[in-house]
């Protein structure tokens, strides 16, 4: 469970506070989406949950633990981070040695690390890949590779900052299918940064951040039923959402909001059928 | 520059060679290097050149490979004999070219200067050759693993090189992109008198510099988040280790450099 109480932030030398008195609850296994325009905080807000940036004022705590520059090594066992760039977290001369590279910290033995590296290169399917050089590696194996070595650390949440936000679309899908099984089957906490408001809507929870607040926490429906609202906070509504406010706008009703293609071509067909 | 020059490259191969212990070939490259230096018969030159040799066989690599990445040394080595050849005032005098008079010693000086050059450069390509960049570097660290109690950063310092060797493809083609895009705007430092080439390397060494730093931020962040807290109190993945033939071969070299020492004494 992550708990962030009263929570201020400022980056050393700035003027102005990222947060000013933010407060969020994260329960254990949830998949979270936070969504925001550029410079809204949310690379700044993960990096307060692992330890990377610590709150000015106020508490984050992991697991009822407070997160404080003697503490954040523990709970960076706990908390994996992937990020954005595939080419800037590869820290291994290979594939397995990237994997090795958490486990080593931690002071894993070497039969034990042997073991979960090949398990975790078998959840991201980089099986094959394990003794490659990250230049011969395409940016979507990369980032897959991060995945694994975040797995390997066996942690209980994995944030993710817009990791998906550099692959082309198959790179993603895979990506983004190996979160949801292993959401699924492991019940680990996911905290997922985007931009991409399709993808934000595959979580259970969106969490909008504009200049330092909430400014949305709810259901993915919810959220994309604000609609033209979504402008006011620098976002983009995606095509589904815009063709379902247009039919409300012709006073055609569906039965609930459609969140992705799937959902709106059903509604579509359920429309035509009545007709 | 890369089919150019060898040394330091590195091909996989699976030879008798390339399974030795990283340990086991400085060892036998260093007792290599000291033997050629005891040394002055002529006979155990010969000596040399086959132990050279049957490395070389050993290892696979093809010779022809060899002579062609190492022309820039085979020039070194010509003009050094050369060079003994015509300036040395040792020993009996053998004819007269335009002036020059030539002595049998700077034939043998020469060739055994020569030879050394050679055979030391041949040995230490082969090396590299045959031994990955990283099992290097963990054998490097496990020589000056004593030098951790007084305090020097040797783990550290194994870890610095292993992160530089993982960004030399990245940081060349970043260059690439670089150069391509500086080229794109009309620089050009491939013309032109010297002082202006090298002011137009300027402006593709600073973009660089500047994604240097940054890149360095970005993966000190991506270390950090994995736990990184230093490179003492880690445990290693990859692992160097001695297996009976290391345990021979560093036997056999030993003995012979002492039998080679004694016998010229
Ligand atoms: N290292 C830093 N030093 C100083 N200020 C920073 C630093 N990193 C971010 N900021 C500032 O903090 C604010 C929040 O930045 P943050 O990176 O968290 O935004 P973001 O929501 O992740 O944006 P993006 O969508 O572009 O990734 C911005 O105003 C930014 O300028
Ligand atoms: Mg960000």
């Amino acid at each position: 469970m992550i708990e962030l109480e009263q929570v201020s932030f400022r980056y050393q030398n700035e003027a102005s506070h990222v947060f000013e008195n933010l407060n969020l609850t994260i329960e254990q296994g949830e998949w979270v989406a936070i969504v925001g325009r550029n410079g809204s905080g949310k690379s700044t807000l993960a990096k307060l949950l692992n330890g990377l940036c610590l709150a000015t004022s106020g508490v984050v705590r992991v697991n009822h633990t407070v997160i404080t520059s003697e503490s954040k090594h523990q709970v960076r066992t706990q908390i994996g981070m992937v990020f954005q760039n595939p080419e800037n977290q590869f820290v291994g001369t290979t594939v397995a040695d990237d994997v090795a590279f958490g486990l080593e910290n931690l002071a894993v033995p070497r039969d034990t690390m042997i073991k979960r590296i090949d398990q975790s290169l078998e959840q991201v399917d980089m099986t094959a890949y394990k003794n490659h050089e990250p230049s011969r590696l395409s940016g979507g194996q990369k980032q897959r590779v991060a995945l694994a070595s975040v797995l390997a650390m066996q942690p209980e949440v994995i944030v993710l900052d817009e990791a998906t936000s550099m692959l082309d679309p198959i790179g993603k899908e895979q990506v983004l299918s190996i979160i949801q099984e292993l959401h699924e089957q492991l019940d680990v906490t996911v905290i997922m940064v985007t931009h991409d408001l399709n993808e934000a809507a595959l979580a259970d929870r969106v969490i909008t951040l504009n200049e330092g607040t909430v400014w949305f926490d709810g259901k993915p429906r919810e959220f994309l039923e604000k609609g033209d609202q979504l402008h006011e906070v620098g976002l983009e509504p995606p095509f589904v959402t815009k063709v379902y406010q247009q039919l409300s706008r012709q006073s055609i009703t569906v039965t609930q909001e459609p969140l992705h293609y799937e959902e709106l071509v059903d509604e579509l067909w359920r429309l035509y059928l009545k007709t | 520059m890369k089919q150019s020059f060898i040394l330091g490259q590195y091909i996989p191969r699976d030879s008798f060679i390339h399974r030795l212990d990283p340990r086991t070939k400085i060892i036998s490259l260093i007792l290599f290097v000291i033997t050629m230096f005891v040394i002055d018969r002529l006979f155990i030159y010969s000596l040399l050149y086959g132990f050279v040799l049957g490395c070389v066989l050993l290892s696979t690599i093809p010779i022809t490979y060899l002579i062609k990445g190492l022309k820039p040394v085979w020039w070194l080595v010509v003009i050094t004999f050369i060079f003994h050849v015509l300036f040395q005032r040792d020993g009996e005098a053998l004819f007269d070219v335009f002036g020059f008079i030539i002595y049998d010693q700077g034939f043998i000086q020469g060739g055994e200067i020569a030879s050394r050059l050679l055979l030391m450069i041949v040995m230490a390509t082969l090396l590299t050759l045959t031994t990955p960049p990283l099992a290097i570097t963990d054998a490097m660290r496990w020589f000056l693993a004593p030098l951790t109690r007084l305090g020097l950063p040797i783990n550290e310092l194994a870890i610095m090189m292993a992160i530089s060797l993982r960004l030399i493809p990245t940081m060349t083609e970043e260059m690439d992109k670089i150069s391509k895009a500086q080229a794109a705007r009309g620089l050009d430092y491939t013309r032109g008198r010297l002082r202006d080439r090298l002011k137009a390397l300027l402006p593709l060494l600073i973009p660089l510099f500047i994604s240097a730093f940054k890149r360095a931020e970005a993966l000190a962040m991506a270390m950090e988040a994995r736990g990184y807290q230093g490179a003492d109190h880690r445990t290693s993945y990859r692992q160097i280790a001695f297996r009976t033939m290391d345990y021979i071969i560093v036997c056999l070299m030993t003995t012979a450099t002492v039998s080679i020492y004694l016998m010229t004494g």
